[in-house]
């Protein structure tokens, strides 16, 4: 039986959602969406397994409201009838998602996502929203078009969904045996040692007397690594431990990385931005109308010569 | 170091989101919202792809997400700028109508 | 295999002539100009098809061509001495390992082979002189057609009569068939001609089936087709009877089926009224005088291998004497005279083959050539008439001819040709006739003495027709109506035109030679004990000569003279010899025949319809003349018999051709792509989110599938080696 329980949960989730697309009240939505929202918190609750997954509490809470926020905005976002609110409530996905980044100590790419998604990305749609929009009648509170108000085709599309989510958690749980042993701090401590200006100002204010350059290890490094602790040995012997706080922080290793590691992807994503902006300028352009006789004034060499 | 209970919330966190992406993406008939479910998907991929690499202290996940990103605002706007073309076309942003490449 | 009903004599052997003896071909290579006149008038004719003359050059071609071929054909007689082979060229030479097949092109002639060729060739010039005016209505639209397909069929016969081998006497008797379609079907725009010609072909067909597959049992027993080399085998006994011994007892039935077809035999014989749409010159040349006979020489020429199985001959009598008594049946109560006319032949033919049932080759030979002439006469008469009166045949309609002004000729060689057909006595039908008849009670068979009495009240029934259309047509008061082919002419005003100089000459001439075609029979014989004239000298130096009446060639005929001597087995009639006493039976019965269709025909022609109202009335002989009249309904129950369950047989084939092998089968498997495809149509809607959820469906299966890998592979192997489950085979995918 409790190889089920998840698959369980996934179904409560993917019926309310089911329930929730289709065209009703408010209360009735808001009933499902959080039988749904309830339901998904069993199911993580189901997959985390304890609270003692995380390394405090407090992570552990906060995890749980930014994941839960997440998902009822987003089924909220899914199930409502105008789209303006719909992209609103994007912006409140991407907020919790912004923290959930933060959790996982990324913050670099949570500034990064709120400045770029809700800042920019959202306000594109939310300009296109506005040109387009047909605009329902105040008086009447329901009489929005009706491609924004029907879902089309729920079921096959839930039903993907449950199928999507049985496969993931089936996966999830249990499988963290396939996953490689080998995990180690040693990417910050690496990329530390190529930050030579700031390593060196770092290990000197630690210890002011060190002899710098340390010593160069036979495999090329500078820093070793025995079980958490990490130390340098200087040319004369001087051994110094390296506390965590001088590990490069996020934003350094993402840049570091992306420099280092991917410099034709960064480049390349470079020209993509270039080619959506050219695209985006010439596919949206109005055509203009123009009789021959404007035609002839823009461009009209060729027929003077040929009426002379 | 993050235990793998943690992982596997994060990861379900982002399979959640890519579902309730993808079935809004099914479901949704107005061309705009459903571009906007395909960001949400977007949004599911970059919590697993940073968790992933919390998970296995390699930065490529951030660097990832980042290229993510830019492809999801250079998709945004490439497909904005369809949708607003097609609203002058036909003045209705229902996706069912634009049915005419069919058998 | 020699029963005691029927004594055969024993066999002859023919001295064959080695064919490396050929008597200096320089002398004689020159006889095959009379093949090769006929074909250069067929290619002349053609010529003058494509040019589209419009005059009678076709018809003078045609003449001067046969006239050469006739001319030749004397020569050779004047010259024959003994049988020679005339190597022309090489035509089939098949060699395998231990057996060949040769059959060249080259001509055996011997007396046999002249006596034929004397009166094809010579009735063909004459017929062709004839046709010159009776077809003259067709100048420019038919005539080179019509002259071009005699020249075929003269091509034809010739090669039948004269090769020397069983396959030059195949091509031939295709040939005759072919011309005989072609002529038949002359005109082309009668829907009636038209099927009578395709009638004539199909049946023949089935005859011809019997040839081929005798030539081959021929091949296969004595490793020959040429006629001395087979006389060769048969006489040193060396041949070996293939397919465990029924090989040689299946030759002469075979030979006999394509005989019956070619000859308008029972059960073949139905094309041959039919045969009258063509042209009467064709029905003349072809179905009176020269092709029908074609079966009767085809017997002849193999005869020895009739006289190796008892019964062949015996079934040939009978199947001879039976169709001579049912023609003259159905002859009597039609009023066509062409069509009487037509059953006339099958009868004479059955005659024939009565005779070659009973042994006298030579009084089937006579009757070939006595018949030749006069049965010519009597259907150029014919045509003249219908030539004449626009097509008017009916008997009922004409009368008084020999009173008309300009149809005296035409009246009274018609009666001459009556007379023969009749055996008036000392016709040349008469002394044929008799020897036929005298023979059916000489030879010892099966029930021939029913046969012969059957003959002779046939010959009555001959008489009496013939002699019922001249009274009626060529005595007493003149009347006459037109026909329907009046060109032009209205029915008011039409004057019968009588025939002028061609047509008057050749008949003649025909009839001329149908009275002088008695005196061979006088003719004495340069061959000692030989009886029969010149005709009995002409079958004595062929296979055939065992049933020439006396001929005593080492050993042969002896159980015949035999025979004459015993009387203990002699056949005799009535108590006397059949020869003698025939001459004065067969008298007889011809007087009273032609008495009973002048009184019934001329004195009181009344009486005539008075007997037949009588005998329709009472309801015990009303089938009698219905019976006769419609033919003994033999065509309906072919038709019911035969046509009908194939024709019925071919509509379901054609159904199940139509329905289920081009609707179900094929057109079904065009369908298969059509309708597949049509269930996945509806996937191509235009609709993005439905190829979306198509497309995350597909995705969401293909992961299952990765995930479950190695679960799918186990259970597919424990489908098929269930007493193996390999736990360490290797799975491909890894874990989980």
């Amino acid at each position: 039986m409790d190889l089920f329980l998840p698959y369980i949960a996934c179904l409560i989730f993917s019926l309310a959602l089911f329930v929730a697309l289709r065209p009703a009240r408010l209360q009735v939505k808001a009933v499902f969406i959080v039988i749904g929202v309830a339901a998904a918190g069993w199911l993580l609750g189901l997959v985390i397994g304890s609270l003692s997954a995380f390394s405090s509490a407090s992570q552990g809470v906060f995890f749980i409201i930014f994941s839960l926020c997440a998902i009822a905005a987003a089924l909220r976002m899914v199930t409502h009838g105008k789209p303006v609110y719909s992209a609103l409530y994007f912006v409140l996905v991407v907020l919790a998602t912004a923290g959930l980044f933060l959790l996982l100590e990324a913050e670099f790419m949570a500034f990064a996502l709120v400045i770029v998604y809700a800042g920019a990305i959202l306000i594109t749609y939310m300009f296109v929203l506005m040109l387009s929009n047909q605009a329902a009648d105040p008086d009447q509170p329901n009489t929005q078009p009706a491609y924004d108000r029907l879902p089309r085709e729920p079921a096959a599309a839930v039903g993907v969904g449950f199928l999507l989510l049985c496969l993931v958690s089936g996966t999830v749980i249990g499988g963290g045996s396939a996953l490689p042993e080998n995990r180690t701090t040693w990417a910050e401590w690496s990329t530390l040692e190529h930050l030579e200006k700031q390593f060196k100002e770092s290990v000197l204010k630690l210890d002011s007397e060190f002899a710098w350059p340390p010593e160069i290890l036979e495999n090329g490094k500078i820093i070793h690594l025995e079980g958490d602790e990490a130390f340098i040995v200087s040319s004369n012997g001087q051994t110094l431990v390296l506390p965590d706080e001088i590990m490069p922080r996020n934003t350094q290793m993402v840049g570091w990385s992306l420099v280092n590691d991917f410099p034709v992807s960064l480049e390349l994503a470079g020209v993509i931005l270039l080619m959506a902006m050219f695209g985006a300028a010439i596919i949206a352009r109005r055509a203009i109308e123009m009789n021959e006789q404007e035609k002839n004034e823009v461009f009209g060499v060729e027929h003077k010569r040929h009426e002379s | 170091m993050m235990s793998f209970g943690a992982l596997s919330g994060y990861l379900l966190v982002s399979a959640l989101l890519l579902a309730i992406g993808l079935v809004g993406f099914l479901v949704r008939r107005n061309l705009i919202v459903m571009f906007l479910c395909t960001e949400l998907m977007f949004q599911g991929v970059a919590i697993a792809f940073i968790a992933m690499g919390k998970y296995l202290f390699d930065y490529s996940g951030q660097v990832m997400v980042i290229f993510v990103l830019t492809v999801a605002a250079a998709e945004a706007a490439l497909a904005l700028a369809l949708v607003v073309l097609l609203h002058r076309q036909s003045e209705t942003l229902d996706a069912d109508s634009f049915g005419e490449l069919h058998e | 295999m020699i029963s005691a009903p029927l004594i055969i004599p024993k066999m002859i052997a023919m001295p064959a002539v080695p064919v490396d003896q050929v008597l200096d071909a320089v002398n004689l290579s020159w006889a095959g100009f009379i093949l090769w006149m006929p074909l250069l008038s067929l290619v002349l004719c053609g010529l003058c098809a494509s040019f589209k003359v419009k005059t009678k050059a076709p018809a003078v071609i045609t003449v001067i061509c046969l006239a050469t071929s006739f001319v030749l054909t004397l020569f050779l007689w004047q010259g024959y001495e003994q049988p020679e082979t005339i190597h022309l060229f090489d035509w089939l030479q098949v060699h395998w390992a231990n057996d060949s097949f040769i059959a060249n092109f080259a001509l055996y002639i011997d007396s046999l082979t002249l006596l034929w060729m004397l009166f094809v060739t010579g009735l063909g010039t004459l017929i062709a002189v004839y046709a010159s005016e009776y077809m003259e209505h067709d100048v420019g639209k038919g005539y080179t057609r019509f002259f071009a397909g005699v020249s075929v069929f003269l091509f034809a016969m010739s090669c039948l009569v004269m090769g020397d081998n069983l396959l030059m006497l195949y091509l031939g008797w295709e040939g005759v068939g072919f011309a005989s379609y072609w002529l038949i079907g002359y005109f082309y725009q009668k829907p009636s001609a038209v099927a009578a010609a395709k009638k004539a072909f199909i049946v023949n067909r089935i005859g011809d089936v019997g040839l081929a597959l005798a030539i081959y049992l021929i091949w296969v027993t004595f490793g020959t087709v040429q006629y001395d080399e087979i006389s060769t085998v048969l006489a040193s006994n060396s041949y070996e009877s293939e397919f465990g011994g029924w090989s040689i007892q299946a030759i002469p039935y075979l030979l006999m089926l394509a005989a019956f077809g070619k000859s308008a035999q029972l059960p073949l014989y139905v094309w041959l009224p039919d045969a009258m749409e063509g042209p009467t010159p064709v029905s003349a040349l072809i179905h009176a005088a020269t092709m029908v006979t074609a079966g009767i020489y085809l017997i002849i020429r193999t005869y020895p291998l009739f006289l190796l199985d008892s019964h062949a001959l015996e079934v040939v009598a009978w199947v001879g004497g039976l169709t001579a008594f049912f023609a003259a049946t159905i002859g009597m109560a039609q009023y066509d005279i062409k069509r009487i006319m037509a059953y006339s032949t099958v009868s004479q033919l059955g005659y024939m083959f009565l005779g070659l049932g009973v042994i006298t080759s030579y009084g089937a030979a006579y009757h070939v050539f006595t018949h030749a002439f006069f049965k010519a006469v009597l259907f150029l008469t014919c045509g003249a008439i219908m030539h004449g009166f626009a097509g008017q045949l009916d008997l009922r309609r004409l009368s008084g001819l020999r009173k008309m002004r300009g149809w005296k000729v035409v009246s009274y060689t018609m009666l001459i040709g009556c007379l023969c057909l009749a055996g008036f006595p000392f016709t040349s039908g008469y002394f044929s006739k008799d020897a036929i008849l005298a023979e059916a009670f000489v030879t010892q068979g099966a029930g021939f003495k029913f046969l012969g009495w059957l003959a002779i009240f046939t010959a009555g029934l001959t008489a009496y027709y013939t002699f019922r259309v001249w009274f009626r047509v060529c005595a007493g008061p003149v009347h006459y109506e037109a026909g329907d082919d009046l060109h032009g002419e209205s029915p008011d005003s039409f004057h019968p035109h009588a025939p002028r100089f061609a047509i008057n000459f050749v008949l003649i001439t025909i009839s001329v030679g149908a009275l002088l075609a008695a005196i061979p029979y006088f003719m004495p014989n340069q061959t000692e004990g030989l009886r029969g004239g010149w005709i009995a000298e002409m079958v004595n130096d062929s296979p055939a000569s065992a049933g020439v009446p006396g001929s005593s060639e080492s050993g042969t005929h002896m159980t015949h003279g035999t025979l004459h001597d015993e009387s203990a087995t002699h056949g005799d009639i009535l108590g006397m010899n059949p020869h003698k006493a025939m001459y004065y039976i067969s008298g007889i019965v011809g007087f009273i025949g032609i008495g009973i269709a002048f009184y019934f025909h001329l004195l009181s022609r009344t009486s005539a319809d008075y007997m037949r109202g009588k005998l329709l009335a009472s309801r015990a002989t009303r089938w009698l003349p219905t019976a006769m009249e419609n033919k003994w309904y033999v065509d309906e129950i072919y038709i019911a018999l035969i046509r009908s369950p194939l024709w019925i047989l071919g509509k379901v084939f054609s159904i199940f051709d139509k329905y289920i092998i081009d609707g179900a089968i094929v057109n079904g498997i065009a369908h298969i792509p059509r309708g597949v495809a049509s269930w996945f149509s509806p996937l191509h809607n235009g609709a993005v989110q439905s190829y979306a959820v198509s497309m995350l469906g597909g995705a969401i299966l293909i992961v299952l599938l990765m995930l479950f890998m190695p679960e799918i592979i186990e259970f597919s192997q424990s489908l098929f080696t269930p007493e193996v489950l390999d736990q360490t085979a290797q799975v491909p995918g890894g874990e989980k």
